[in-house]
């Protein structure tokens, strides 16, 4: 997907659908298994620091594309840098 | 790791979370995304108090708050990077001295956890809240008064400052293009020091970093808190991998800090393109002199709790009102002007097309 591209196309619906999903998933996962994380919240260690990490890292990744596909199509197309920055 | 320190992390436990206090943490997570976003500051200052004032305990709260910064600090520095804020040479430079900070900050977290206990954490995280912030926020407030004064023979602090570490400029100088400075690479490196040292401690690394770029480095304040951010995510995932080995990270609430943050931390991004820095500064200003005045009125009760002090019942709840007041008061408000600057600037944007 082009960085600059603000027009909604079948491309960036997909992409932000998928990111979507997959947030959900993953705080479904997470948060339905409190054994699970108390397992890990518990056991310490690197396996645990790295469970922590790639939970983060999914998450951000997923959430993160997400809300910027989004904005990039509606807050950012609206302000217009050229005719309101005034700093 | 000690098995005493095991045994307190056990002991501080697994919190509860109930539907009110993951709202409460989403909407934590949006003030402090909101902020860091519009001033590139992490959001750690607003966060971390804000998870202590609902009883998560302090290192918890830190440990939360630098592993929710990890991911958060990727989104944030891509978003500045496209709007090319960050000046990756400096940060790489940085990061070596960043790495040590980290490490000395985390080990002496959990020192002091170790040897007083929770309390003593939590009195020594908020003092440090309290000493970084009214250094930081007397700084800019001398810097503001300055240009406001314009007299042209008395220089303001931060000024007198920069002069002072241009003088001591030891080489090797190395040249920052994105940046636009010439800097000594010791200078960088104690600034990189010192972002680590206190992400590490209070998770709070853009509130040194983003002043000290500025006023030690020369550096203007959009490029500063784009390469700070850029900076958080190599502090972010080494202080998160820290404090993950020693069993601190519940990673729920990192997850739904999240849920708020980032929104927030684009949306404030957004906001740096409408408005002048001088804004951006008077922001940061009032919501760090409140956040202040919030940890000095929580320091009686940490002092009860390790009996150095008595109180009565009352006063220690009228300690506790005052502190949510105005933690969340500064939240609110900052929230509040920057996304009211944010909704009249597209509604000149409407007005404007509407006259075309």
């Amino acid at each position: 997907m082009k960085c600059n591209d603000r027009t909604w196309g079948v491309e960036q619906l997909l992409a932000l659908l998928i990111y979507i999903s997959g947030t959900a998933l993953l705080y479904y996962l997470i948060f339905s298994n409190p054994l699970l994380l108390r397992a890990i919240f518990n056991g310490r260690g690197y396996a645990g620091a790295l469970y922590v990490l790639i939970v983060i890292l999914l998450a951000s990744t997923l959430y993160g594309n997400a809300v910027s596909i989004l904005m990039k199509h509606t807050l950012e197309k609206a302000i217009d840098k050229r005719v309101i920055r005034r700093g | 790791m000690s098995g005493e320190v095991r045994n307190l992390s056990e002991a501080i436990g697994f919190i509860n979370i109930t539907p009110e206090t993951a709202v409460i943490l989403a909407v934590i997570g949006f003030t402090g995304g909101l902020l860091s976003g519009f001033m590139g500051t992490g959001g750690a200052f607003i966060m971390t108090p804000a998870m202590m004032s609902l009883g998560i305990p302090g290192i918890m709260a830190v440990a939360a708050n630098i592993t929710h910064k990890f991911g958060k600090a990727i989104i944030g520095a891509k978003k500045h990077s496209e709007m090319g804020n960050v000046d990756k040479k400096l940060g790489f430079v940085m990061f070596a001295a960043l790495f040590a900070g980290v490490k000395v900050a985390v080990t002496l977290n959990q020192g002091v956890l170790q040897k007083i206990g929770v309390a003593a954490s939590n009195l020594y995280i908020s003092l440090m809240f309290i000493i970084v912030l009214s250094v930081v926020s007397a700084i800019m407030i001398s810097d503001i008064m300055q240009r406001g004064n314009r007299n042209p023979c008395k220089k303001s602090i931060p000024e007198k400052l920069t002069k002072k570490f241009k003088v001591l400029s030891l080489p090797p100088l190395i040249d920052f293009k994105v940046a636009g400075v010439r800097s000594s690479l010791w200078l960088v490196l104690l600034v990189g020091l010192a972002t680590g040292y206190l992400a590490g401690t209070i998770g709070v690394g853009g509130f040194i970093g983003v002043p000290a770029m500025i006023y030690i480095l020369g550096i203007n304040i959009r490029v500063a808190a784009g390469t700070e951010l850029f900076l958080a995510i190599f502090s972010g995932f080494q202080g998160a991998l820290l404090y993950a080995l020693n069993g601190y990270v519940d990673l729920r609430i990192p997850l739904l800090l999240y849920l708020g943050s980032i929104v927030g931390v684009t949306l404030g991004a957004l906001g740096t393109r409408i408005v002048k820095a001088s804004q951006i500064q008077a922001v940061m200003i009032f919501i760090i002199v409140l956040v202040v005045l919030s940890r000095s009125f929580t320091v009686p009760g940490y002092l009860v709790q390790m009996g150095y002090l008595t109180l009565s019942p009352i006063y220690l709840h009228y300690f506790q009102f005052a502190s949510d007041l105005s933690l969340f008061g500064s939240g609110a408000v900052g929230c509040g002007i920057i996304l009211w600057w944010i909704l009249r600037a597209l509604k000149v944007k409407s007005g404007l097309a509407a006259r075309h």
